[in-house]
């Protein structure tokens, strides 16, 4: 059923984001407060925890399209399929002037039949909830065409998971945590490629999905995430991202996560990102990969 | 996991440090991008389509009401073939003065190079080409904005 109603909801997101495909490429003027006066796909997408990004990493650059004397906004909605779970996610962003994001996220992560196996039962769900704030520092990562300096921002992610019982059972010390993070972005317009590089402290266990800390830790750990994508025109990159995570856990081991991916930006308001994902070990279920499928709509 | 860490984040600086590499291989100007364009007459072609599509565009088009237009497409056709290591010379006024007192936004700057991305893309200049131009350009938004 939960299958059924998401499908329906990305569907319908797909469907807005194509119809504002139709919708002028940019607004009849230049509105000083609300805004898309950014260049196009400088938004970025809306990651898996919510933040500004790829689709597994987090960025430097502030989500939306306002400019520093504007205020953008967007929504979306993801499902990944994998081997043997499903991730659906919905979630909703602002930038305020290009200098800060706030972004919420909830992410459904379906153990589908794969829950009878484990013994949670079947369908067995961990929803979990993201609140993330990102500050941008310094430097412009389209701008400052003449120097080396990345954008630069600083970011927390509040994470809760529910289902803190079964969190506990199998030796999540918290089911939540805050992840602190450093992201730096660069776009080398005279190569057409974008590159980003993240260090985030965590203690999360895959993402946070399976709690905070564990038997083998449950110190902040620095791990790191990154992404090169090539601009192939104004409306499309194509890249790879890589993100390494804590093994805290007894029960199952983590591995890190890799994505290929292609996002679209149809315009201003709309924008779609197709990626194959390669999760590794989850919850003892070995080689997690899949299809990655996000929609953004945003003002 | 923080070997990998490690492991990764020094692949992510090689990667960096070749790209920079790649910008900077010699003395000898890089005419690439200017050949692309189609040299001083496409170059031409941009500046003129592109203006018409400033005049054209909603956002800004109040900005060139008393523009001496034939005279702007040809400062920027000149600017952009300097900027390419054509054969040119700029004689125009820097961009500071010649933006002063207007009043810019980076919306502005931007909705501008957005127009010329589109004529570009129009006139069938490749993309990446289109971005050296436009990684030539994108710095001036310190000079022209908020003046």
């Amino acid at each position: 059923m939960r299958k059924l109603i998401w499908g329906a909801t990305l569907l319908a997101a797909m469907a807005g984001a194509s119809g504002a495909a139709w919708a002028q490429d940019a607004p009849m003027f230049i509105n000083p407060d609300i805004g898309s006066g950014k260049l196009l796909a400088t938004s970025g997408v809306s990651n898996i925890e919510g933040a500004g990004g790829g689709g597994i990493s987090t960025w430097a650059l502030i989500t939306g399209y306002a400019t520093r004397d504007q205020i953008g906004g967007n929504v979306h909605v993801t499902y990944a399929p994998l081997s043997n779970f499903e991730v659906y996610n919905t979630g909703a962003a602002i930038g305020l002037h290009n200098r800060v994001e706030v972004s919420y996220n909830r992410l459904v992560f379906d153990t589908g039949p794969t829950g009878g196996k484990l013994g949670l039962g079947h369908n067995f769900a961990f929803n979990q909830d993201v609140v993330g704030v990102k500050i941008r520092l310094f430097g412009d990562a389209v701008y400052d065409q003449d120097s080396f300096l990345p954008q630069v921002s600083v970011g927390a992610q509040y994470k809760t998971t529910d289902r803190s019982n079964i969190l506990k059972a199998i030796g999540a010390k918290n089911h939540d945590g805050t992840d602190f993070y450093v992201a730096a972005t660069k776009l080398f317009l005279n190569e057409s490629v974008l590159a980003n590089a993240t260090l985030r402290l965590t203690k999360a266990n895959q993402i946070g999905i399976l709690g905070f800390g564990g038997p083998k830790g449950n110190d902040y750990q620095p791990e790191f995430e990154g992404s090169l994508a090539y601009l192939f025109t104004r409306k499309l990159a194509v890249g790879g991202e890589y993100r390494t995570m804590p093994s805290n856990l007894g029960f199952s081991k983590s591995d890190d996560w890799k994505t290929l991916y292609a996002a679209y930006f149809i315009n201003k308001h709309a924008s779609i990102t197709l990626a194959y994902v390669s999760l590794g070990t989850i919850a003892t279920q070995k080689n997690q990969q899949g299809a990655y499928l996000s929609a953004q709509i945003g003002f | 996991m923080l070997t990998n860490t490690l492991r990764i984040a020094g692949a992510a600086v090689l990667a960096v440090g070749l790209l920079s590499l790649n910008t900077a291989r010699a003395d000898e100007p890089d005419l690439d991008a200017f050949n692309a364009f189609g040299g001083k007459p496409g170059l031409e072609k941009v500046a003129d389509l592109g203006v018409e599509k400033l005049r054209a565009d909603p956002r800004i088009k109040a900005r060139f009401a008393g523009a001496n237009i034939p005279h702007l497409k040809m400062e920027l056709a000149e600017q952009f073939c300097a900027l390419l290591n054509g054969p040119c010379q700029y004689t125009g006024k820097d961009m500071s003065s010649a933006h002063a007192g207007m009043g810019l936004h980076d919306a502005d700057f931007n909705a501008l190079a957005e127009d010329f991305q589109i004529a570009m893309t129009e006139l069938d200049v490749p993309f990446r080409y289109q971005n050296v131009l436009v990684a030539k350009l994108a710095p001036m938004e310190k000079q022209m904005v908020g003046k």
